[in-house]
């Protein structure tokens, strides 16, 4: 079971990863969706050897680790508020400079460095 | 013919919202909380902008003043966070007190962690609807403008 | 509360100031003097019901409270920045409206000036009154931002502002080390409460460390070599700011700062000694050059620097002068400052080159400032010849070097200080208009409590005792003696010396001053101020380089991250020597679930990286997503699988939203143009999900049989909360759900101003 639980997180990392490598903000904003979900699955991976109640625990039951529970909601709602601020700015970011890749922001921040350095007295 | 879906969507948004208070007001004692909470409630509203549009989803004060919403969420948070701290307490300590007597009945329990769920449940409210709020404003904004 | 009145009073100068300021202009500084009067006043009567401690429980849960001292050295401080404050500011009130009329700038502007010089007095009179590390840091910092302000008055001024920022830079810096000094002794000690600090730093003493960071704070606020270099540079600002921050206040912090702790220097004898030996060169640095300056305004800088290197050897010898010498030496250095600003109010010169013979046009100005002039190069019948005496005292139970340096340093101040009265007022004669009143009014205060304290020395023992009781006998009662000896003791034999030897360097000062400026200004290049200025300049450079070489190509800056950090976790496994380090677990049918809905999040995972539209992406993105939810389900974990749910829902209906607002056809090229994966992306990728899968296997082979939840299960019931996992999100992890929400809503006002209302293109 460990060892299932840990492939599915490295395999989650690593196409999370491959997309955030990605020349487009759109897949570069769902790779980092995918690194998340990878790591809540980690977070709450510590839980699956021993599954059983949370709430209304009887003692002696065996019970879901509740600290690791609520690391994850915590890591899921984070992640979240994350994602959706990362969507609002590839809208902004492709309303401003009417593109959706990497490489034109690239040129479009070099061309900006470029021109205040050239305003600047030496 | 006129479509089934407003209507029926329309007539989702009470028990929805009760179903959400219902997961705030029980989060101490059964599955819920204040996110899950704020969650459905921001879906709900999510729900009516996709359905209806943006102007006939404002018509909800809750929805007009969703930022709003959200910073009195934050001072609900902080507030019972910290306000202990300056009776002597430790920084976010909850009332009763363990081993003081607690009041309530059912799955209903009356604990200032009622509050600091409450604030969380208002923020991530806040924050869904703003975000939809702004989606739909722009997505209007290009039609009006756009080619 | 009675402590707090003067703290309080001095606090409400400002903004009552302001209040003032905002009827009529010239009201301000009036108001603010007199508030200040006022907080002197109530600081008297206080000073006369002994010493007291004024502790105010802040949160007392974190070991936080707000303290306050009454006692010798922070009533003697206090007086000095109240008294040279109140008058500064009056002087101002006479100089800033000529000032700001040269700079072209509106007459309102004055009322600004007046409320942050009444806000800096604030931060200095509650610097030394407060009585804890903590508190000591964040006076002294309030003191910096002031200043940069202050200094950076003339804002259209580019070298006012480098000036600014200079100070800014250095006693920031400084500070912060100051601060790193401060924290070691409260983890050393358990508190910043100063007494206890003391208390338990007899027992075991302070490390080494720890004073030294402590000693760099000084030393860059009283501008010390080797940060001496802001000083001079600072005189940019406006004269009254000179005469106050730079005599009395700022430059005084540093000193204070020894003072207040040194019952954790005393014991360190090494430490005492370096500052020794810095106090000796800042003392010979700052005499040369002051030989030397042109401005009047540089002379009296160079010469603040040396003087603070005289009160740094008090201090490091341990004398019980101390304090004595900084009181003397601010109301002669302030007295100086306001009477070279009043020159050049009246003649528009700057330099001495360019001025004679005033004496003639200004009398009661050159009398007063004659005066002053005798008290810094301590002649007798001036409070100065006090200063001196202690110096002296303090050196001559050291030995016969340490006199002869001592008699070289006073013989250069005579020497400079001559120099400057007698550039100004001696001379060829020149005329000009008079001067107001109100400019030479404060000097002739300032020179009158210089005689006062010169003829009448019984007035300053006890003050000075009691500054000296509460610092460097630490606690026991001080035994200084402050009176004329008319014999031939070796303290006077050494002023005589002094005398004798300024007048002799001033009476040939021709012969000499063209030579020493060239050697000074050769060695000049070296110095730490070029030092400054080239870190300056290559940090520059670093960081432009930084920044083509970080914007060149964002993959590749997400993958140098990334691969160096799976090399390393790799590394670390490697290295590692765990017993059973990976662990393959068991799977039973009771998993079977777990593992079907995991098989599908992966495939679905895979399925993205094909995924030709974008929507199918987004799609896919949201299965993985639900597949996970259904992990946590069968995982036993129904909070987490509802929000999940929820969360995953309102995602993909948002990511569905943002595909609707970009453009189709931008999105159809970005399709085309993605999906040519260079190799060197699959093999990062690859790196990052290898490492990533090793270490998270690694670490959940090592899960603790005894976990901390099993401890929360049963301390829910206590909490009133049988939900287990509300009580660890709200209770016992409260803080962390703080830190959390305050993400969640700094992301909303991402939102809000990254789309505003008005929908800018």
């Amino acid at each position: 079971m460990i060892l299932i639980a840990s492939l599915v997180v490295g395999l989650l990392f690593a196409c999370g990863v491959r997309m955030v490598l990605e020349r487009e903000l759109v897949r570069v904003a769902c790779g980092t969706v995918l690194i998340t979900n990878s790591s809540v699955l980690l977070i709450l991976a510590g839980s699956f050897p021993e599954r059983g109640e949370a709430v209304h625990v009887q003692p002696g039951w065996p019970v879901t680790d509740p600290v690791l529970q609520s690391l994850a909601l915590t890591a899921i709602v984070i992640g979240f508020a994350v994602s959706a601020l990362l969507l609002t700015l590839v809208h902004r970011t492709q309303r401003a400079h009417g593109s959706l890749r990497t490489d034109r922001l690239v040129e479009a921040e070099l061309k900006r460095v470029h021109d205040t350095e050239g305003e600047r007295p030496v | 013919m006129r479509s089934f879906v407003p209507p029926l969507s329309r007539m989702l948004v009470w028990p929805s919202l009760i179903i959400a208070l219902a997961l705030w007001l029980k989060g101490g004692t059964e599955v819920g909380g204040g996110f899950p909470a704020g969650a459905l409630a921001g879906l709900v509203v999510l729900l009516q902008y996709v359905v209806t549009g943006r102007e006939q989803a404002r018509r909800y004060v809750a929805v007009r003043y969703a930022a709003p919403l959200a910073g009195v969420g934050l001072l609900l948070v902080v507030g019972t966070a910290f306000l202990p701290v300056l009776a002597g307490y430790t920084p976010v300590s909850l009332f009763p007190r363990p081993g003081q007597p607690g009041l309530g009945a059912g799955a209903f329990h009356l604990h200032t962690a009622l509050v600091f769920e409450g604030g969380l449940m208002l923020i991530v409210f806040g924050l869904v609807v703003t975000v939809i709020d702004r989606f739909a404003l722009s997505t209007s904004t290009e039609e009006e403008s756009g080619p | 509360m009675p402590l707090l009145l003067p703290i309080l009073l001095a606090l409400a100068c400002a903004p009552l100031a302001y209040v003032a300021g905002r009827w009529r202009p010239g009201a301000a500084a009036w108001v603010g003097a007199s508030l200040a009067v006022a907080s002197l006043v109530a600081l008297g009567w206080e000073l006369t019901l002994g010493p007291a401690r004024l502790v105010l429980p802040w949160a007392p849960t974190w070991g936080l409270s707000l303290e306050f001292t009454r006692d010798g050295l922070s009533g003697l401080y206090a007086v000095m920045a109240l008294s040279v404050g109140a008058l500064v500011v009056l002087y101002s009130r006479a100089y800033l409206p000529h000032h700001l009329e040269l700079k072209h700038r509106p007459a309102r502007d004055e009322v600004r000036f007046h409320v942050l010089m009444l806000s800096f007095m604030a931060a200095m009179v509650l610097l030394v009154t407060v009585d804890d590390l903590l508190l000591l840091f964040v006076a002294l910092d309030l003191t910096t931002i002031v200043s940069y302000l202050l200094i950076g008055y003339d804002r259209d001024d580019p070298e006012s502002r480098a000036a600014a920022l200079l100070s800014l830079v250095l006693t920031g810096a400084t500070s912060v080390v100051f601060f790193a000094g401060a924290m070691t002794l409260g983890l050393q000690y358990g508190t910043f409460s100063l007494p206890l600090v003391f208390e338990r730093a007899a027992t075991s003493p302070a490390s080494t460390g720890a004073l030294v960071c402590l000693a760099v704070g000084a030393l860059g606020k009283s501008a010390q070599v080797p940060f001496h270099f802001w000083l001079p540079r600072a005189m940019a600002a406006p004269t009254p700011v000179s005469s106050y921050l730079h005599s009395a206040a700022m430059v005084a912090a540093g000193v204070f700062l020894l003072q207040r702790l040194y019952p954790l220097f005393a014991p360190a004898v090494a430490v005492r000694d370096g500052l020794l030996a810095l106090g000796f060169l800042s003392m010979a640095v700052g005499s040369l050059l002051a030989l030397v300056a042109d401005p009047f305004k540089r002379v009296l800088a160079y010469s603040t620097i040396a003087q603070y290197g005289y009160a740094l050897v008090l201090v490091a010898l341990g004398s019980e002068g101390a304090p004595l010498y900084v009181a003397a030496h601010a109301p002669c250095k302030a007295a100086l400052f306001l009477t070279v600003g009043a020159v050049t109010q009246v003649t528009g010169s700057k330099k001495l080159s360019q001025v004679s013979g005033l004496r003639h046009s200004l009398p009661v100005l050159a009398g007063a400032s004659a005066v002053a002039a005798a008290g810094l190069a301590a002649l007798p019948l001036t409070v100065g010849f006090f200063k001196d005496e202690v110096f002296f005292h303090a050196l001559v139970q050291k030995g016969p070097a340490f006199m002869a340096a001592g008699l070289v340093g006073a013989g250069l101040t005579l020497a400079y200080t001559l120099r400057l009265w007698w550039g100004l007022f001696g001379g060829a004669r020149q005329d000009v208009p008079a001067a107001p009143r109100l400019l030479v009014a404060p000097v002739v205060v300032l020179a009158a409590s210089v005689l006062a304290g010169g003829l009448l020395p019984g007035l300053l023992v006890a003050p000075a005792r009691a500054a000296a009781s509460a610092s460097m006998t630490r606690g026991e009662p001080a035994t200084l003696e402050l009176a004329y000896h008319l014999d031939a003791r070796a303290e006077n034999l050494l002023a005589m010396g002094a005398w004798a030897l300024g007048a002799v360097l001033f009476a040939t000062r021709l012969a000499w001053t063209p030579g020493l400026a060239r050697v000074l200004d050769g060695t000049s290049r070296f110095g730490p101020e070029h030092g400054y200025r080239l870190l300056l300049h290559q940090l520059d450079r670093l960081s432009t380089w930084l920044h083509e070489l970080e914007v060149r190509d964002l993959r590749d800056r997400v993958a140098s991250v990334l691969v160096p950090t799976g090399l390393l976790g790799l590394t670390v496994l490697w290295v590692t020597p765990l017993r059973h380090r990976f662990i393959p677990g068991t799977v039973g049918w009771a998993d079977l679930t777990l593992v079907m809905a995991l098989a599908f999040a992966s495939a679905a995972a895979l399925a993205t990286l094909r995924a030709r539209g974008h929507l199918v992406l987004v799609m896919l993105i949201s299965c993985v997503g639900f597949s996970l939810a259904m992990v946590f389900a069968f995982a036993a974990a129904p909070d987490v699988a509802l929000t999940s749910v929820l969360v995953e829902t309102t995602f993909t209906l948002l990511f569905a939203g943002l595909l609707a607002l970009l453009p189709d056809r931008r999105l159809a090229r970005a399709q085309q143009e993605a999906q040519q994966p260079r190799d060197r992306d699959r093999f990062s990728a690859g790196i990052a999900g290898v490492s990533g899968f090793l270490l998270s296997w690694s670490a959940l082979s090592h899960l603790e049989a005894d976990r901390v939840g099993t401890q929360t299960v049963k301390l829910a019931e206590v909490a009133h909360s049988p939900n287990v996992v509300a009580a660890v999100l709200t209770d016992f992890r409260g803080l962390d759900t703080v830190g959390e929400m305050s993400v969640v809503v700094a992301a909303l006002l991402g939102v809000t101003s990254l789309l505003g209302l008005k929908g800018k293109r």
